[in-house]
C-alpha cells in the first residue's frame, strides 16, 4: 500500500495544537475537495470526497472513523472508506503524530490508501500517486496554515 | 464497456464550438481524436454531459512549416505530421522521434495534436518536446479570444493543464532549432505508456554547447525541464565526461514513482541513461 509522508513544525505548543486538531470540520476543510455531510455520532462523519483531473473525475461518498485518538501521546487516526456509484472505491488512513520540541510543535502526517474497481483497473497507478501525493500535500500546507493563523507565529 | 449517457455536438463552424463550451464549461468534453477520452468515457472515469466533437470544424487540421518551424491545428493527425516530416531535415529531428513512439501506427491515425497535449498525460511524449523546444499552445475562448500559452505554464500536474473549461485548442506552435535534438524512451512494450522518456536539444558554437534543452516525460507529475542538467552542460564541450556529469544530475534531479511497471529507483536511474545515451547521439552527429 502506497504510504505518504509529511511533516512541518509551528511555535506552537503541542496541547494547543492538538486542541486545534479536535475541530474535525476544520481538519476536513483541508482535504481538496472533501466535505462533510452529517455528523453519525462522535467519531462518525459522513461525507464526500470528489476529485477532478481533466476529463476525468470521481467522486467517493463514504464514512471517516477516527480511531486510535491518544491525547497522551497526541496521535489519531482517521480511517475512510467510500465508494464512487460508477465503481471505483477507495479506502485510506491518515495518521498524525505531534511532537513537542521545545515551545515547538512537530507535526508527522501519515497517509496510506487503497483503490479498487475501475480506478485500479485504469492501471496508471504511478498517476494515482502523484494525486494522492499531491492532495496530501494541499491538505498539510492547509493545516499548517490554519495552525499558524492561529498563533499569528511561523 | 459503455459510455455513460452524453449528449454528442459535432458543430461545423468554431465559433459554435466556442458557443457550447462557453455554456458548458466544465461538463463538457471535447472530442478530438478520442484516444484518451473514447477509453476514459468507456471506463465511466470520464462522465461529462457534452461531448464536443471537433472533426467537422474546418482548417483545425494544418499543417504548417516555415523554416522549420512548425504551426499545427489542433485536429493535425500524429501520423499525417509523422508522414510530412519524413525525410524533412529542417524541422527538429525529436518531433518525428518523439511521433514514431506515441502509441501504435493505429493510434496515430486517430491521435491529434491538440488532443494529445489538451489531455497532458506525465508519460506523454509531445508534451516533452513542446516544452524541450519551448512551443505554445494558441487557445480560443468566447469571452477571451484567442492566447498563446508557453507550453513551460501549460502542463500543471496529471491531466491538468492550463487550458480553461470554456477555452480549446486551436493550435500548436514548435519554433525551429538552429542545432541537433533527438528523442528517446523507455517502455516496457512498443507501444506502451513509456516509463521515462527524454527530448534533447544542443546546439554548438565552435564545439562549445551554446544551447542545451532537455526535457522529461514519465517521472513525475508532469514532463519538465532539467534545468539543472542543462547547466552542467553549457558552456562545455560535449566530451564523455560532461555527459557522464550530466546524466548523473539528471537522475538526481527528477523523484519519479513507482508503479507495477517500474520502481521509483529504476526510473530515476533510466532517466540518467537517457540523457548519456541521447547526449552520446548528438555529441556524433557533425556540425
Amino acid at each position: 500500500m502506497p504510504e505518504i509522508l509529511q511533516s512541518f513544525e509551528v511555535a506552537l505548543p503541542a496541547e494547543t495544537v492538538w486542541g486545534l486538531f479536535q475541530d474535525v470540520r476544520g481538519i476536513v476543510a483541508c482535504v481538496p475537495g472533501a466535505e462533510v455531510d452529517e455528523v453519525l455520532d462522535g467519531n462518525r462523519y459522513r461525507g464526500k470526497l470528489r476529485v477532478k483531473l481533466g476529463a476525468l473525475s470521481i467522486q467517493f461518498e463514504g464514512e471517516a472513523r477516527i480511531t486510535g485518538l491518544d491525547p497522551g501521546g497526541k496521535r489519531a487516526t482517521i480511517e475512510a472508506e467510500g465508494s464512487d456509484r460508477r465503481g471505483s472505491r477507495a479506502s485510506a488512513e491518515v495518521s498524525y503524530t505531534l511532537t513537542g520540541v521545545g515551545s515547538r510543535t512537530r507535526v508527522d502526517v501519515t497517509a496510506t490508501y487503497r483503490l479498487q474497481g475501475t480506478i485500479a483497473q485504469f492501471g496508471r497507478s504511478a498517476i494515482i500517486e502523484e494525486v494522492a501525493a499531491s492532495l496530501t500535500r494541499e491538505f498539510v500546507e492547509c493545516l499548517h496554515g490554519r495552525v499558524r493563523a492561529h498563533g499569528q507565529g511561523p | 464497456m459503455k459510455p455513460p449517457l452524453f449528449e454528442y455536438r459535432d458543430p461545423e463552424t468554431l465559433d459554435e464550438v466556442l458557443e457550447l463550451l462557453a455554456e458548458a464549461g466544465e461538463d463538457a468534453a471535447i472530442l478530438a481524436g478520442g484516444q484518451s477520452l473514447v477509453p476514459l468515457l468507456n471506463l465511466r472515469l470520464a462522465h461529462p454531459e457534452l461531448v464536443i466533437d471537433l472533426r467537422r470544424v474546418p482548417g483545425l487540421n494544418r499543417i504548417e512549416e516555415e523554416g522549420g518551424a512548425l504551426r499545427l491545428g489542433a485536429m493535425a493527425r500524429a501520423a499525417a505530421l509523422e508522414r510530412y516530416l519524413l525525410g524533412n531535415a529542417r524541422v527538429p529531428n525529436c518531433v518525428w522521434e518523439a511521433l514514431r513512439l506515441v502509441g501504435h501506427p493505429q493510434i496515430r491515425s486517430r491521435t491529434t495534436v491538440g488532443g494529445n497535449l489538451a489531455h497532458a498525460d506525465p508519460s506523454s511524449e509531445l508534451p516533452a518536446v513542446f516544452l524541450a523546444l519551448e512551443g505554445k499552445l494558441v487557445l480560443r475562448s468566447k469571452s477571451g479570444g484567442e492566447r498563446r500559452v508557453p507550453a513551460a505554464d501549460f502542463f500543471l500536474g496529471p491531466f491538468t493543464t492550463a487550458r480553461r473549461p470554456d477555452e480549446v485548442i486551436v493550435g500548436a506552435e514548435l519554433p525551429a532549432f538552429a542545432g541537433q535534438t533527438t528523442f528517446l524512451e523507455l517502455a516496457r512494450r512498443p507501444g506502451d505508456f513509456c516509463l521515462v522518456g527524454a527530448c534533447l536539444a544542443v546546439s554548438f558554437t565552435e564545439q562549445v554547447v551554446s544551447d542545451v534543452r532537455i526535457a522529461i516525460c514519465g517521472a513525475g507529475s508532469r514532463p519538465s525541464r532539467l534545468k539543472e542538467a542543462e547547466a552542467v552542460l553549457v558552456g562545455e564541450r560535449l566530451a564523455v565526461e560532461r555527459i557522464q556529469e550530466a546524466a548523473r544530475v539528471s537522475s538526481e534531479s527528477v523523484s519519479p514513482r513507482a508503479d507495477l511497471h517500474a520502481s521509483a529507483e529504476y526510473r530515476a536511474a533510466m532517466v540518467g541513461v537517457l540523457v548519456e545515451r541521447g547526449l552520446r547521439r548528438l555529441m556524433e552527429v557533425p556540425e
